[in-house]
């Protein structure tokens, strides 16, 4: 067989396409030093080479990229490199060595970075959910209010020449009242709005302390107790911090029921 | 054989760029310079993975590119420019990994599972654009794809799966249920018709 005959059988052995026995006896010929054929293969290896150009590229998966160069820039040891140990052994030590150090770095530390961050979002996912289950019970109160049989509304009125109001639900079925306030003036420090209940036989009973937010708003609730009886007028007062058993600021808010 | 000086010179020349090309940064990784593997990634692994792909799962495709990638950054002494493009290296280099790991898991490649070229969708513009358009190598893969789709269907179906499938003469022959002497032509005459494109080719730039 002459070698331009086997030039073309070289091609089906750079693809890879040649048989067990075909490759055998091209490879014992090649060993024999034909230069001719030493030429045909590296024609044949440089046409196979270019079967991947013709596929269309696909980009892989951002995290590839990211560990190869994070184990680049991280794996190269200051001042050369590992293969320059020379000895075997002494490359498998700091091999594993590296390797060892690379685990501490990949593994340990993220962990323990991902333990405290998970506990903070934790924390702050816990303090959300207080948040918005004060802010359920809230609507849900409201709602149920409403929802009463026996809703009765009032209003009440600035006492001076503020502009304040206010709009009492008075839910008579439950003796569930909440108080929406309006355009309250900001107290000053010490000093703290309270909401009374007058009785037909003139008593007047503490039902709460509230303060007025900077839009000058205020929302207060509060259940009457069985023994209060009948009321008949309630008054918005201004008291020290903490509130007063009997009223001594002046008269905010006022209606008659 | 006036092909072959042509051919391997053309080979080895690497797309012609401003600044630092195949070549260059080839030369820097022997300093350990991390920003080099980092732009030869990024012009070659998507070649190296759509080898892959053709011819693995997912996951095993992506630790072939990660393996060839840091072969190179390891070892580019193994690089020799001589012998073709550092993409070509690359390429060659993850094709043989994959084989490596077919043979020894025993699985079939992904190619025998109906996957066709993409040559095809080239040849009948069903691909979106130019797919080489933001690659290295523009031209050569425009040419390579072109050749490759010039070819009889089954003569290219037969090459793909012996390189992509890892399989011989007469395992591809009993994948395409051809017979053998057939199958044997197809091979040859795509190859041999593959070589007369690309000398024509390098050929033409070397006289330019």
């Amino acid at each position: 067989m002459s070698c331009d005959t086997r030039r073309d059988e070289w091609l089906a052995y750079a693809l890879g396409a040649a048989e067990a026995d075909e490759r055998a006896a091209l490879e014992s010929h090649l060993a024999s030093g034909c230069p001719a054929c030493a030429g045909h293969l590296a024609e044949a290896r440089a046409v196979v080479g270019h079967l991947p150009l013709a596929l269309t590229p696909v980009a892989p998966p951002a995290r590839v990229r990211d560990r190869l160069l994070a184990r680049a820039r991280g794996g190269a040891p200051a001042g050369g490199r590992v293969l320059a140990l020379g000895r075997e052994w002494g490359r498998s030590l700091a091999a594993a060595a590296l390797a060892a150090a690379a685990l501490l770095v990949v593994v340990v530390v993220p962990l323990g970075q991902r333990q405290s961050a998970l506990a903070d979002e934790l924390a702050a996912q816990r303090t959300t959910i207080e948040r918005l289950r004060a802010e359920l019970g809230g609507a849900m109160q409201a709602v149920r209010l409403l929802e009463s049989p026996r809703l009765e509304l009032t209003l009440l009125a600035s006492t001076g020449d503020s502009e304040a109001w206010g709009r009492l639900l008075r839910d008579e079925e439950r003796r569930v009242w909440q108080l929406y306030a309006f355009a309250l003036a900001p107290l000053p420090r010490g000093r703290t709005y309270e909401l009374w209940l007058i009785t037909a036989d003139d008593r007047k009973i503490p039902a709460g302390i509230f303060d007025a937010g900077a839009d000058g708003r205020a929302s207060h609730r509060v259940s009457l107790a069985p023994a209060v009886g009948e009321v008949v007028a309630t008054a918005v007062t201004d008291e020290p911090a903490g509130g007063s058993p009997q009223p001594t600021g002046s008269i905010r808010l006022v209606a008659t029921l | 054989m006036v092909a072959l000086a042509a051919l391997a010179a053309g080979a080895a020349r690497p797309a012609p760029k401003p600044g630092d090309d195949d070549a260059e940064l080839v030369r820097r990784l022997g300093a350990r310079d991390a920003d080099a593997l980092a732009a030869l990634y990024d012009r070659h692994a998507g070649s190296v993975y759509a080898v892959c792909l053709r011819m693995l799962g997912d996951a095993d495709a992506e630790e072939v590119v990660s393996d060839v990638f840091w072969q190179l950054w390891e070892s580019p002494e193994r690089f020799d420019p001589s012998r073709g493009t550092p993409g070509a290296f690359l390429t060659v280099l993850a094709r043989s990994r994959a084989v490596d790991r077919l043979r020894t898991a025993g699985r079939r490649s992904r190619i025998l599972d109906g996957g066709q070229s993409d040559v095809r969708e080239l040849l009948h513009g069903e691909a979106d654009g130019d797919p080489f358009a933001a690659t290295a190598d523009v031209e050569l893969r425009r040419h390579v794809a072109g050749a490759l789709a010039d070819l009889d269907a089954r003569q290219r179906r037969a090459i793909e799966l012996s390189f992509y499938g890892a399989l011989s003469h007469s395992e591809v022959a009993a994948a395409l249920g051809a017979p053998l002497g057939t199958v044997k032509s197809w091979i040859r005459q795509g190859l041999v018709r593959l070589r007369e494109s690309l000398a024509e080719r390098y050929g033409a730039g070397a006289r330019a």
